[in-house]
């Protein structure tokens, strides 16, 4: 019972319907058919079905997802991931095998502000999109 | 300044182990007034006894049942809680960072508390110590939080468990959905790859409140007695106690 960043899991043989928010991280191997929000990390396991938007700091995605992903800071795509939905992050990494279909947009998005470090100048200190394809 | 509430000793070792513990107390000179639960006085009636003589920290020794009822018998006064567990438990160990009794008693020297809530189900029976659910494994649960809700089968525990989250003001509820009795477990492979290995099937939601319906009503155990049996509804307590543990949050 001591205190903790406690994880969210969402098992494989569960279906959740609504909007599921957590400051820790984020783990789901079943269906969500809503919106997903995480100060941290949220993995979406391979057998995961999710019909909503994922909102967080970091997204690993294996499952199935149909939805706008926003991460502060990475989002990678697995093999086995299937994606019908824009991505925004600052860092995006698709392994081979994913299917993406959408837009993604890195750096600069309509997000972007929330991105920038305070009291950054984003004219002299712009950060390049970083893009990896595997 | 120590009000210690003993549960009754049973048998040679217990006579033997409440006497280990007085001689500890003392040791550490952390003695203070010591009450044996009996059948002449309810737990309710030695804290109000302990409260009216103006004793600061109240503290159960025995096991979980006894820790519960002491529990909520101070809820409503200002005092610290203690406890010396007198059973090796995990969700001892997990509440206070020790299931053995002579750590305890150092944890009471130094008096290091933080704030917990007791939860509540059904509006009537209070726990501090976690709660299960045993389901039917043909029996299929929906959950209600306040913002989602859940349906799964396949279960055959939930297990309810008052816990302090970082960041916020200690007072949520962690349900956990587990599937035959396990949960997280470590392979052997995982010790030497220092990774956790997940079981996928089982399901964890934190959470202030929740209703749980199920469709097999199932029985809903704490200290190894049964309280209630579902639909149920649980929430934490407003009111905060103060608990003496091994580190701070």
């Amino acid at each position: 019972m001591a205190a903790e960043q406690a994880d969210t899991i969402v098992g494989a043989q569960v279906e959740l319907k609504g909007s599921l928010k957590n400051t820790g991280p984020v783990h789901i191997y079943g269906k969500v058919i809503g919106d997903i929000i995480s100060d941290g990390l949220v993995v979406v396991g391979e057998t995961a079905i999710i019909q909503g938007p994922i909102t967080a700091k970091q997204v690993d995605i294996s499952g199935q997802v149909q939805g706008t992903i926003t991460a502060k800071e990475h989002i990678e795509l697995q093999a086995k991931s299937i994606v019908r939905g824009d991505l925004i992050t600052n860092r995006l990494s698709i392994k081979a095998g994913a299917i993406f279909i959408g837009k993604s947009q890195m750096g600069e998005s309509k997000g972007n502000e929330e991105f920038v470090e305070e009291g950054q100048d984003l004219r002299t200190e712009k950060k390049k999109p970083r893009l990896e394809l595997e | 300044m120590y009000y210690y509430i003993f549960e009754a000793p049973v048998g040679q070792k217990g006579f033997e182990r409440t006497g280990q513990i007085k001689e500890q107390l003392s040791a550490l000179g952390i003695a203070g007034e010591m009450a044996m639960l009996s059948g002449g006085k309810t737990v309710e009636d030695l804290v109000s006894m302990a409260v009216a003589k103006r004793y600061s920290t109240i503290v159960a020794v025995g096991g979980i049942d006894l820790i519960n009822q002491v529990a909520r018998a101070i809820e409503e006064y200002d005092v610290v809680f203690g406890i010396i567990p007198n059973t090796d438990n995990a969700d001892l160990a997990s509440l206070i960072g020790t299931s053995g009794w002579k750590e305890a008693t150092e944890f009471l020297k130094k008096r290091l508390w933080r704030p917990v809530r007791l939860g509540i189900i059904n509006e009537k029976n209070c726990f501090l110590t976690p709660a299960t659910i045993e389901i039917e494994e043909d029996s299929s649960y929906q959950f209600l939080a306040s913002k989602y809700q859940v349906r799964g089968t396949g279960y055959t525990q939930a297990r309810i468990t008052p816990i302090g989250v970082e960041g916020k003001d200690n007072s949520m509820l962690k349900v956990e959905f587990i599937k035959d009795g396990t949960s997280k477990k470590r392979s052997v492979l995982s010790r030497f790859f220092a990774k956790e290995t997940q079981i996928v099937g089982d399901s964890c939601f934190v959470v202030n409140s929740f209703e749980l319906n199920t469709s097999k009503a199932a029985k809903v155990i704490v200290a190894g007695a049964e309280i209630e049996s579902t639909p149920l509804k649980c929430r934490t307590q407003e009111k905060m106690i103060r608990l003496i543990v091994g580190k701070t949050v």
